[in-house]
Protein backbone atom coordinates (compact mmCIF):
# COMPACT_ATOMS: atom_id res chain seq x y z
CA UNK A 1 0.00 0.00 0.00
CA UNK A 2 1.27 3.53 -0.98
CA UNK A 3 0.10 6.34 1.31
CA UNK A 4 1.23 9.68 0.14
CA UNK A 5 0.20 12.35 2.70
CA UNK A 6 0.34 16.34 3.16
CA UNK A 7 3.48 16.03 0.16
CA UNK A 8 4.84 19.44 -0.47
CA UNK A 9 7.35 20.61 -3.18
CA UNK A 10 8.00 24.38 -2.59
CA UNK A 11 11.44 25.94 -4.75
CA UNK A 12 12.94 28.66 -3.47
CA UNK A 13 14.60 30.35 -6.51
CA UNK A 14 15.27 34.00 -7.90
CA UNK A 15 13.11 35.99 -4.81
CA UNK A 16 9.42 34.74 -5.34
CA UNK A 17 8.93 30.86 -3.52
CA UNK A 18 7.61 28.48 -5.92
CA UNK A 19 5.03 26.13 -4.25
CA UNK A 20 4.93 22.98 -6.84
CA UNK A 21 2.80 20.54 -5.25
CA UNK A 22 0.69 21.90 -1.89
CA UNK A 23 -0.66 18.99 0.67
CA UNK A 24 -1.17 16.05 -1.35
CA UNK A 25 -2.60 13.03 -0.15
CA UNK A 26 -3.57 9.76 -1.55
CA UNK A 27 -3.93 6.17 -1.14
CA UNK A 28 -3.00 3.67 -3.62
CA UNK A 29 -3.92 -0.33 -2.61
CA UNK A 30 -1.50 -2.82 -4.30
CA UNK A 31 -1.91 -4.12 -7.52
CA UNK A 32 -4.44 -0.87 -8.83
CA UNK A 33 -3.24 1.14 -12.21
CA UNK A 34 -3.85 4.66 -11.13
CA UNK A 35 -2.88 7.73 -13.43
CA UNK A 36 -2.20 10.68 -12.65
CA UNK A 37 -3.78 13.92 -15.33
CA UNK A 38 -3.47 17.30 -14.83
CA UNK A 39 -2.62 20.71 -16.62
CA UNK A 40 0.69 20.83 -18.07
CA UNK A 41 2.94 22.41 -15.19
CA UNK A 42 0.61 21.08 -12.29
CA UNK A 43 3.39 19.17 -11.02
CA UNK A 44 2.76 15.37 -12.07
CA UNK A 45 6.90 14.94 -12.99
CA UNK A 46 7.63 16.19 -9.40
CA UNK A 47 5.00 14.43 -7.83
CA UNK A 48 6.53 10.86 -9.41
CA UNK A 49 10.09 12.10 -8.69
CA UNK A 50 9.06 12.97 -5.34
CA UNK A 51 7.34 9.53 -4.44
CA UNK A 52 10.33 7.67 -6.43
CA UNK A 53 12.65 9.62 -4.17
CA UNK A 54 14.65 11.42 -6.73
CA UNK A 55 12.98 14.34 -5.63
CA UNK A 56 13.45 15.77 -2.24
CA UNK A 57 9.88 16.72 -0.98
CA UNK A 58 9.82 20.22 1.46
CA UNK A 59 6.99 18.39 3.58
CA UNK A 60 4.58 15.14 4.16
CA UNK A 61 5.47 11.88 4.00
CA UNK A 62 5.36 8.97 1.58
CA UNK A 63 4.95 5.57 3.27
CA UNK A 64 4.97 2.26 1.30
CA UNK A 65 3.89 -0.61 3.34
CA UNK A 66 3.85 1.46 6.13
CA UNK A 67 7.54 2.58 6.00
CA UNK A 68 8.72 6.24 5.71
CA UNK A 69 10.15 6.62 1.79
CA UNK A 70 13.89 7.38 2.60
CA UNK A 71 16.18 7.82 -0.95
CA UNK A 72 14.86 5.38 -3.74
CA UNK A 73 13.92 2.22 -2.21
CA UNK A 74 14.02 -1.43 -3.46
CA UNK A 75 10.62 -1.54 -4.72
CA UNK A 76 10.07 1.49 -6.55
CA UNK A 77 11.25 1.64 -10.16
CA UNK A 78 10.64 5.12 -12.13
CA UNK A 79 10.35 4.46 -16.06
CA UNK A 80 11.57 8.14 -17.45
CA UNK A 81 9.77 9.84 -20.15
CA UNK A 82 13.18 10.38 -22.25
CA UNK A 83 14.19 6.39 -22.47
CA UNK A 84 16.82 7.04 -25.64
CA UNK A 85 18.66 9.33 -22.31
CA UNK A 86 18.27 6.72 -19.67
CA UNK A 87 19.50 3.74 -21.88
CA UNK A 88 23.08 3.13 -21.51
CA UNK A 89 24.43 3.62 -25.15
CA UNK A 90 28.14 1.98 -24.04
CA UNK A 91 25.88 -1.31 -23.08
CA UNK A 92 23.78 -3.79 -25.46
CA UNK A 93 20.28 -4.16 -25.10
CA UNK A 94 20.95 -7.57 -22.75
CA UNK A 95 23.51 -5.30 -20.74
CA UNK A 96 20.87 -2.80 -20.64
CA UNK A 97 17.98 -4.80 -19.25
CA UNK A 98 20.50 -6.40 -16.49
CA UNK A 99 21.66 -3.55 -15.04
CA UNK A 100 19.54 -3.39 -11.88
CA UNK A 101 19.95 -7.13 -11.35
CA UNK A 102 23.78 -7.55 -12.25
CA UNK A 103 25.04 -7.27 -8.71
CA UNK A 104 22.72 -9.13 -7.12
CA UNK A 105 22.93 -12.50 -9.08
CA UNK A 106 25.56 -14.52 -11.24
CA UNK A 107 26.41 -13.26 -14.59
CA UNK A 108 24.45 -16.36 -16.28
CA UNK A 109 21.58 -15.53 -14.32
CA UNK A 110 20.85 -11.89 -15.08
CA UNK A 111 21.68 -12.72 -18.19
CA UNK A 112 18.91 -15.34 -18.43
CA UNK A 113 16.36 -12.97 -16.77
CA UNK A 114 17.12 -10.15 -18.91
CA UNK A 115 16.79 -12.25 -21.90
CA UNK A 116 13.04 -13.17 -19.96
CA UNK A 117 11.84 -9.50 -19.98
CA UNK A 118 13.36 -8.81 -23.65
CA UNK A 119 10.87 -11.45 -25.03
CA UNK A 120 8.14 -10.06 -22.75
CA UNK A 121 7.98 -6.63 -23.80
CA UNK A 122 8.62 -8.11 -27.31
CA UNK A 123 11.87 -7.66 -27.73
CA UNK A 124 13.16 -11.14 -28.58
CA UNK A 125 16.13 -11.58 -31.01
CA UNK A 126 17.21 -7.80 -30.33
CA UNK A 127 19.64 -8.47 -27.01
CA UNK A 128 22.81 -7.26 -29.17
CA UNK A 129 21.77 -4.44 -30.35
CA UNK A 130 22.57 -1.00 -29.15
CA UNK A 131 20.08 1.25 -27.72
CA UNK A 132 20.65 4.11 -30.51
CA UNK A 133 20.02 1.27 -33.35
CA UNK A 134 16.60 0.55 -32.10
CA UNK A 135 13.25 2.88 -32.67
CA UNK A 136 12.06 4.96 -30.03
CA UNK A 137 9.28 2.79 -29.17
CA UNK A 138 11.75 -0.11 -29.21
CA UNK A 139 13.78 1.97 -26.67
CA UNK A 140 11.12 2.49 -24.21
CA UNK A 141 9.91 -1.31 -24.63
CA UNK A 142 13.80 -1.96 -23.65
CA UNK A 143 13.42 0.52 -20.66
CA UNK A 144 10.26 -0.94 -19.25
CA UNK A 145 12.03 -4.45 -19.40
CA UNK A 146 14.75 -3.21 -17.49
CA UNK A 147 12.18 -1.51 -15.32
CA UNK A 148 10.60 -5.00 -14.69
CA UNK A 149 13.46 -6.98 -14.44
CA UNK A 150 13.95 -6.03 -10.82
CA UNK A 151 10.43 -7.03 -10.06
CA UNK A 152 9.70 -4.30 -8.48
CA UNK A 153 6.07 -3.62 -6.65
CA UNK A 154 5.82 0.17 -7.76
CA UNK A 155 6.25 1.16 -11.14
CA UNK A 156 6.45 4.84 -11.60
CA UNK A 157 5.89 6.30 -15.36
CA UNK A 158 6.56 9.18 -15.96
CA UNK A 159 4.39 10.42 -19.55
CA UNK A 160 6.49 7.39 -21.06
CA UNK A 161 4.24 7.18 -24.20
CA UNK A 162 4.21 10.65 -24.98
CA UNK A 163 6.70 11.15 -27.37
CA UNK A 164 5.62 8.06 -30.03
CA UNK A 165 3.37 8.02 -32.76
CA UNK A 166 -0.48 7.10 -31.88
CA UNK A 167 0.34 3.53 -33.11
CA UNK A 168 3.71 2.55 -30.84
CA UNK A 169 0.98 3.99 -28.16
CA UNK A 170 -1.09 2.39 -28.45
CA UNK A 171 0.66 -0.76 -28.96
CA UNK A 172 2.67 -0.40 -25.97
CA UNK A 173 -0.59 0.69 -23.23
CA UNK A 174 -1.89 -3.13 -24.33
CA UNK A 175 1.66 -4.06 -23.55
CA UNK A 176 1.80 -2.70 -20.29
CA UNK A 177 -1.95 -3.43 -19.28
CA UNK A 178 -0.77 -7.44 -20.23
CA UNK A 179 1.87 -7.49 -18.34
CA UNK A 180 0.49 -5.41 -15.13
CA UNK A 181 -2.19 -7.88 -15.28
CA UNK A 182 -0.20 -10.99 -15.30
CA UNK A 183 1.60 -9.73 -12.28
CA UNK A 184 1.62 -7.90 -8.87
CA UNK A 185 2.87 -4.70 -9.65
CA UNK A 186 1.42 -1.43 -8.75
CA UNK A 187 1.20 1.47 -11.46
CA UNK A 188 1.39 4.77 -11.03
CA UNK A 189 1.01 6.61 -14.27
CA UNK A 190 1.90 10.40 -15.27
CA UNK A 191 0.10 11.03 -18.56
CA UNK A 192 -1.68 14.32 -20.19
CA UNK A 193 -3.18 12.02 -22.69
CA UNK A 194 -7.17 12.12 -21.00
CA UNK A 195 -7.88 9.07 -23.49
CA UNK A 196 -5.04 7.15 -22.40
CA UNK A 197 -5.83 7.37 -18.38
CA UNK A 198 -8.53 6.48 -19.10
CA UNK A 199 -8.25 3.61 -21.27
CA UNK A 200 -5.47 1.79 -18.88
CA UNK A 201 -6.54 2.73 -15.05
CA UNK A 202 -8.72 1.69 -12.43
CA UNK A 203 -7.94 5.03 -10.85
CA UNK A 204 -7.85 8.77 -11.85
CA UNK A 205 -6.00 11.43 -10.06
CA UNK A 206 -6.71 14.91 -11.51
CA UNK A 207 -3.96 17.23 -10.50
CA UNK A 208 -4.81 21.15 -10.06
CA UNK A 209 -2.01 23.26 -10.69
CA UNK A 210 -0.49 26.41 -9.52
CA UNK A 211 -0.13 24.81 -6.44
CA UNK A 212 -0.62 21.43 -7.45
CA UNK A 213 -3.54 19.85 -5.38
CA UNK A 214 -5.64 16.86 -6.05
CA UNK A 215 -8.80 18.10 -7.24
CA UNK A 216 -10.21 14.89 -8.27
CA UNK A 217 -10.08 11.10 -7.52
CA UNK A 218 -12.15 9.56 -10.18
CA UNK A 219 -12.78 5.46 -10.03
CA UNK A 220 -12.41 3.94 -13.45
CA UNK A 221 -15.55 1.25 -13.92
CA UNK A 222 -14.66 -0.20 -17.22
CA UNK A 223 -14.69 -3.97 -17.96
CA UNK A 224 -10.97 -5.73 -18.30
CA UNK A 225 -9.54 -6.35 -20.59
CA UNK A 226 -9.11 -3.40 -21.97
CA UNK A 227 -9.74 -3.24 -25.81
CA UNK A 228 -8.34 -0.88 -28.00
CA UNK A 229 -11.67 -0.10 -29.91
CA UNK A 230 -14.55 -1.83 -27.71
CA UNK A 231 -13.09 -0.03 -25.01
CA UNK A 232 -13.43 3.07 -26.38
CA UNK A 233 -16.76 2.97 -27.68
CA UNK A 234 -18.26 2.18 -24.48
CA UNK A 235 -20.69 5.05 -23.17
CA UNK A 236 -19.31 5.21 -20.16
CA UNK A 237 -15.95 5.94 -21.69
CA UNK A 238 -17.46 8.81 -23.48
CA UNK A 239 -18.76 10.08 -19.87
CA UNK A 240 -15.94 9.67 -18.17
CA UNK A 241 -13.89 11.24 -20.65
CA UNK A 242 -16.25 14.52 -20.41
CA UNK A 243 -15.95 14.88 -16.89
CA UNK A 244 -11.94 14.51 -17.03
CA UNK A 245 -11.57 17.28 -19.73
CA UNK A 246 -13.75 19.35 -17.64
CA UNK A 247 -11.68 19.00 -14.44
CA UNK A 248 -8.85 19.50 -16.59
CA UNK A 249 -10.40 22.92 -18.83
CA UNK A 250 -11.65 24.46 -16.07
CA UNK A 251 -9.28 26.39 -13.84
CA UNK A 252 -8.82 24.85 -10.58
CA UNK A 253 -8.64 27.89 -9.02
CA UNK A 254 -11.74 27.11 -6.63
CA UNK A 255 -10.15 24.34 -4.56
CA UNK A 256 -10.47 25.38 -0.69
CA UNK A 257 -6.96 26.26 0.76
CA UNK B 1 38.21 5.11 -55.17
CA UNK B 2 39.41 3.98 -51.88
CA UNK B 3 42.54 2.27 -53.11
CA UNK B 4 43.42 5.61 -54.76
CA UNK B 5 42.74 7.68 -51.84
CA UNK B 6 45.34 5.74 -49.85
CA UNK B 7 48.05 5.81 -52.28
CA UNK B 8 47.70 9.76 -53.07
CA UNK B 9 49.63 10.34 -50.03
CA UNK B 10 52.48 8.28 -50.23
CA UNK B 11 52.80 9.01 -54.17
CA UNK B 12 52.62 13.08 -52.98
CA UNK B 13 54.67 12.59 -49.84
CA UNK B 14 57.36 10.34 -52.51
CA UNK B 15 57.04 13.46 -55.12
CA UNK B 16 57.71 16.01 -52.16
CA UNK B 17 60.78 14.32 -51.48
CA UNK B 18 62.12 13.59 -55.25
CA UNK B 19 61.49 17.75 -55.37
CA UNK B 20 63.73 17.71 -52.30
CA UNK B 21 66.46 16.13 -53.38
CA UNK B 22 66.47 17.12 -56.93
CA UNK B 23 66.59 20.89 -55.11
CA UNK B 24 69.64 19.91 -52.83
CA UNK B 25 71.35 18.28 -55.47
CA UNK B 26 71.21 21.07 -58.44
CA UNK B 27 72.68 23.35 -55.48
CA UNK B 28 69.72 25.82 -54.74
CA UNK B 29 69.87 25.15 -51.40
CA UNK B 30 72.95 24.95 -49.34
CA UNK B 31 74.02 21.56 -47.60
CA UNK B 32 74.25 23.59 -44.11
CA UNK B 33 70.31 24.94 -44.51
CA UNK B 34 68.63 22.35 -45.89
CA UNK B 35 70.82 18.77 -46.69
CA UNK B 36 69.54 16.40 -49.48
CA UNK B 37 67.06 13.50 -48.47
CA UNK B 38 69.59 10.94 -49.40
CA UNK B 39 72.13 12.98 -46.80
CA UNK B 40 69.87 12.82 -43.98
CA UNK B 41 69.21 8.91 -44.66
CA UNK B 42 72.42 8.26 -44.59
CA UNK B 43 73.38 10.25 -41.44
CA UNK B 44 70.52 8.52 -40.01
CA UNK B 45 71.83 5.30 -40.48
CA UNK B 46 75.05 5.90 -39.66
CA UNK B 47 74.08 7.17 -35.91
CA UNK B 48 71.52 4.74 -35.27
CA UNK B 49 73.97 1.78 -36.47
CA UNK B 50 77.22 3.35 -35.40
CA UNK B 51 76.19 6.04 -32.74
CA UNK B 52 73.69 6.34 -30.17
CA UNK B 53 70.54 7.90 -32.12
CA UNK B 54 68.68 4.51 -30.92
CA UNK B 55 69.26 5.01 -27.39
CA UNK B 56 68.75 8.22 -27.50
CA UNK B 57 65.18 7.43 -29.55
CA UNK B 58 64.50 5.79 -26.69
CA UNK B 59 65.33 7.43 -23.55
CA UNK B 60 63.03 10.41 -25.44
CA UNK B 61 60.28 7.55 -25.68
CA UNK B 62 60.47 6.49 -21.89
CA UNK B 63 60.52 10.17 -20.39
CA UNK B 64 57.37 10.79 -22.82
CA UNK B 65 55.64 7.44 -21.43
CA UNK B 66 56.42 8.43 -17.95
CA UNK B 67 55.71 12.37 -18.17
CA UNK B 68 52.66 11.57 -19.82
CA UNK B 69 51.24 8.95 -17.76
CA UNK B 70 51.64 11.08 -14.84
CA UNK B 71 49.70 13.38 -16.63
CA UNK B 72 47.04 11.13 -17.72
CA UNK B 73 46.07 9.45 -14.19
CA UNK B 74 46.82 13.16 -12.24
CA UNK B 75 44.83 14.73 -14.64
CA UNK B 76 41.72 12.11 -15.04
CA UNK B 77 41.58 11.88 -10.99
CA UNK B 78 41.47 15.70 -10.56
CA UNK B 79 39.31 16.12 -13.35
CA UNK B 80 36.58 13.86 -12.49
CA UNK B 81 36.69 15.12 -8.93
CA UNK B 82 36.25 18.67 -10.41
CA UNK B 83 33.49 17.71 -12.46
CA UNK B 84 31.77 15.91 -9.81
CA UNK B 85 31.59 18.44 -6.86
CA UNK B 86 31.15 21.69 -8.02
CA UNK B 87 32.76 23.22 -4.72
CA UNK B 88 36.08 21.41 -5.21
CA UNK B 89 36.06 23.41 -8.76
CA UNK B 90 34.78 26.22 -7.49
CA UNK B 91 38.27 26.54 -4.75
CA UNK B 92 40.26 25.22 -7.26
CA UNK B 93 39.29 27.12 -10.22
CA UNK B 94 41.88 30.68 -9.48
CA UNK B 95 44.40 28.21 -9.16
CA UNK B 96 43.84 26.65 -12.62
CA UNK B 97 43.42 29.07 -14.64
CA UNK B 98 46.61 30.75 -13.55
CA UNK B 99 48.57 27.50 -14.23
CA UNK B 100 47.06 26.55 -17.39
CA UNK B 101 47.75 29.12 -19.67
CA UNK B 102 51.88 28.95 -18.62
CA UNK B 103 54.55 28.20 -21.44
CA UNK B 104 56.43 25.34 -20.56
CA UNK B 105 59.30 27.51 -21.11
CA UNK B 106 58.79 30.02 -18.71
CA UNK B 107 58.04 26.68 -16.15
CA UNK B 108 61.42 25.42 -17.40
CA UNK B 109 63.78 27.73 -14.93
CA UNK B 110 61.98 27.10 -12.12
CA UNK B 111 61.45 23.41 -12.45
CA UNK B 112 65.37 23.19 -12.71
CA UNK B 113 65.63 25.27 -9.73
CA UNK B 114 63.42 22.85 -7.89
CA UNK B 115 64.22 19.68 -8.75
CA UNK B 116 67.48 19.97 -10.50
CA UNK B 117 68.68 18.88 -14.21
CA UNK B 118 67.59 15.00 -14.13
CA UNK B 119 64.55 12.57 -14.83
CA UNK B 120 62.43 14.19 -12.17
CA UNK B 121 62.42 17.13 -13.36
CA UNK B 122 61.90 16.19 -16.82
CA UNK B 123 58.66 14.18 -16.13
CA UNK B 124 57.02 16.78 -14.33
CA UNK B 125 57.53 19.45 -16.77
CA UNK B 126 56.05 16.94 -19.20
CA UNK B 127 53.24 16.00 -17.32
CA UNK B 128 52.97 19.92 -16.50
CA UNK B 129 52.57 20.33 -19.70
CA UNK B 130 50.61 17.97 -20.85
CA UNK B 131 48.34 17.30 -18.05
CA UNK B 132 45.73 20.17 -17.51
CA UNK B 133 44.27 19.50 -20.88
CA UNK B 134 43.44 16.45 -19.44
CA UNK B 135 42.01 17.62 -16.60
CA UNK B 136 39.73 20.34 -18.38
CA UNK B 137 38.46 17.64 -20.55
CA UNK B 138 37.90 15.01 -17.88
CA UNK B 139 36.32 17.68 -15.99
CA UNK B 140 33.96 18.99 -18.55
CA UNK B 141 32.90 15.10 -19.59
CA UNK B 142 31.77 15.07 -16.06
CA UNK B 143 30.10 17.83 -15.66
CA UNK B 144 28.22 17.38 -19.27
CA UNK B 145 27.04 14.00 -18.04
CA UNK B 146 23.24 13.06 -18.92
CA UNK B 147 21.07 14.13 -15.50
CA UNK B 148 18.42 11.17 -16.73
CA UNK B 149 21.52 8.99 -16.55
CA UNK B 150 22.36 9.24 -13.06
CA UNK B 151 18.82 9.18 -12.08
CA UNK B 152 18.58 5.62 -14.09
CA UNK B 153 21.40 4.83 -11.72
CA UNK B 154 19.66 6.30 -8.56
CA UNK B 155 16.46 4.86 -9.01
CA UNK B 156 18.47 0.66 -9.53
CA UNK B 157 20.04 1.92 -5.81
CA UNK B 158 23.24 2.38 -7.52
CA UNK B 159 25.86 3.20 -4.64
CA UNK B 160 28.30 5.87 -4.76
CA UNK B 161 30.98 3.54 -6.34
CA UNK B 162 29.01 1.45 -8.90
CA UNK B 163 27.69 4.86 -10.52
CA UNK B 164 31.32 6.09 -11.36
CA UNK B 165 32.27 2.65 -12.57
CA UNK B 166 29.26 1.90 -14.70
CA UNK B 167 27.75 4.95 -15.51
CA UNK B 168 30.09 8.43 -15.16
CA UNK B 169 32.93 6.33 -16.14
CA UNK B 170 31.93 5.35 -19.58
CA UNK B 171 29.73 8.25 -19.98
CA UNK B 172 32.71 10.79 -19.47
CA UNK B 173 34.94 8.67 -21.63
CA UNK B 174 34.77 10.03 -25.12
CA UNK B 175 35.14 13.52 -24.28
CA UNK B 176 37.99 12.34 -21.53
CA UNK B 177 39.63 10.58 -24.65
CA UNK B 178 39.63 13.49 -26.33
CA UNK B 179 41.56 15.45 -23.65
CA UNK B 180 43.85 12.52 -23.95
CA UNK B 181 44.43 12.77 -27.22
CA UNK B 182 45.70 16.34 -27.11
CA UNK B 183 47.37 16.13 -24.23
CA UNK B 184 49.78 13.19 -25.76
CA UNK B 185 50.79 15.82 -28.82
CA UNK B 186 51.61 18.36 -26.53
CA UNK B 187 53.48 15.67 -24.26
CA UNK B 188 55.75 14.40 -27.16
CA UNK B 189 56.71 18.48 -28.25
CA UNK B 190 57.43 19.17 -24.26
CA UNK B 191 59.26 16.23 -23.81
CA UNK B 192 61.56 17.36 -26.79
CA UNK B 193 61.42 20.68 -25.86
CA UNK B 194 62.80 20.29 -22.24
CA UNK B 195 65.49 18.26 -23.44
CA UNK B 196 66.68 20.86 -26.38
CA UNK B 197 66.44 23.66 -23.69
CA UNK B 198 67.97 22.20 -21.05
CA UNK B 199 70.19 20.11 -22.76
CA UNK B 200 71.36 17.85 -19.47
CA UNK B 201 70.70 14.07 -20.78
CA UNK B 202 70.23 13.80 -24.85
CA UNK B 203 67.45 12.27 -25.73
CA UNK B 204 66.12 13.23 -29.42
CA UNK B 205 66.36 17.04 -27.82
CA UNK B 206 69.38 17.00 -26.66
CA UNK B 207 70.80 15.21 -29.57
CA UNK B 208 69.04 17.84 -31.87
CA UNK B 209 70.52 20.30 -29.81
CA UNK B 210 73.95 19.07 -29.80
CA UNK B 211 73.83 18.21 -33.45
CA UNK B 212 72.93 21.46 -34.78
CA UNK B 213 75.37 23.29 -32.56
CA UNK B 214 78.32 21.13 -33.89
CA UNK B 215 76.81 22.59 -37.20
CA UNK B 216 75.87 18.86 -38.23
CA UNK B 217 72.94 19.86 -40.04
CA UNK B 218 72.18 16.23 -41.91
CA UNK B 219 72.60 14.36 -38.40
CA UNK B 220 70.37 17.36 -36.98
CA UNK B 221 67.73 16.96 -39.63
CA UNK B 222 67.66 12.98 -38.65
CA UNK B 223 66.92 13.57 -35.16
CA UNK B 224 64.19 15.65 -35.92
CA UNK B 225 62.44 13.05 -38.17
CA UNK B 226 63.08 10.88 -35.57
CA UNK B 227 61.01 12.93 -33.13
CA UNK B 228 58.50 13.05 -36.16
CA UNK B 229 58.11 9.32 -36.08
CA UNK B 230 57.84 9.08 -32.37
CA UNK B 231 54.82 11.62 -32.45
CA UNK B 232 52.99 9.68 -35.37
CA UNK B 233 53.73 6.07 -33.79
CA UNK B 234 52.54 6.61 -30.29
CA UNK B 235 49.44 8.58 -32.18
CA UNK B 236 48.75 5.15 -33.86
CA UNK B 237 49.33 3.12 -30.87
CA UNK B 238 46.69 5.46 -29.33
CA UNK B 239 44.21 5.89 -31.58
CA UNK B 240 44.57 1.86 -31.40
CA UNK B 241 43.50 1.80 -27.71
CA UNK B 242 40.73 4.76 -27.94
CA UNK B 243 39.10 2.55 -30.76
CA UNK B 244 39.33 -0.73 -28.42
CA UNK B 245 38.30 1.04 -25.48
CA UNK B 246 35.40 3.64 -27.66
CA UNK B 247 34.49 1.23 -30.36
CA UNK B 248 30.24 1.71 -29.13
CA UNK B 249 30.66 5.11 -29.54
CA UNK B 250 32.04 5.18 -32.88
CA UNK B 251 29.76 3.05 -33.89
CA UNK B 252 27.42 5.65 -32.85
CA UNK B 253 28.66 8.55 -34.32
CA UNK B 254 28.53 6.82 -37.72
CA UNK B 255 32.03 5.77 -38.34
Amino acid sequence: MLEVSGLRKAYSGSGAARTILDNIEFQVPERQFVSIIGASGSGKSTLLRCIAGLTEASGGTVLIDKRAVRGTPEEVVYVFQEYSRSLFPWRRLIRNVAYPIEEAVTKDEAAAQARAYIGKVGLAGFEAYYPWELSGGMQQRAAIARALVKQPKYLLMDEPFGALDAQTRNQLEDMLLGIWSSTALTVLFVTHDIDEAIYLSDRVLVLGSRPGRVIADIPIDLPRPRDQIESKENLRFSELRRQLFRLIITPAVENAT
Amino acid sequence: MKIIQRLSGVVFLLALLVAWETIARLGLVTPDQLPAPSAIAHAMATEILQGDLAIEFLRTTRRLVIGYGIAVILGTLAGFALGRWRLLYAASEPIIEFFRPLPVIAVLPVAVLLLGLGDAMAYSVIAFGSGWVVLLHAMDAVRGIDPVLIDTGRTFQASGFRQFSTIILPAAAPQTFTGLRVALGNAVIVTVVVELVSGFGGGLGGYIGEEQGALRTPEAYAGIILVAVLGYGIGRLFGVFEGSMLRWHRQMMGR
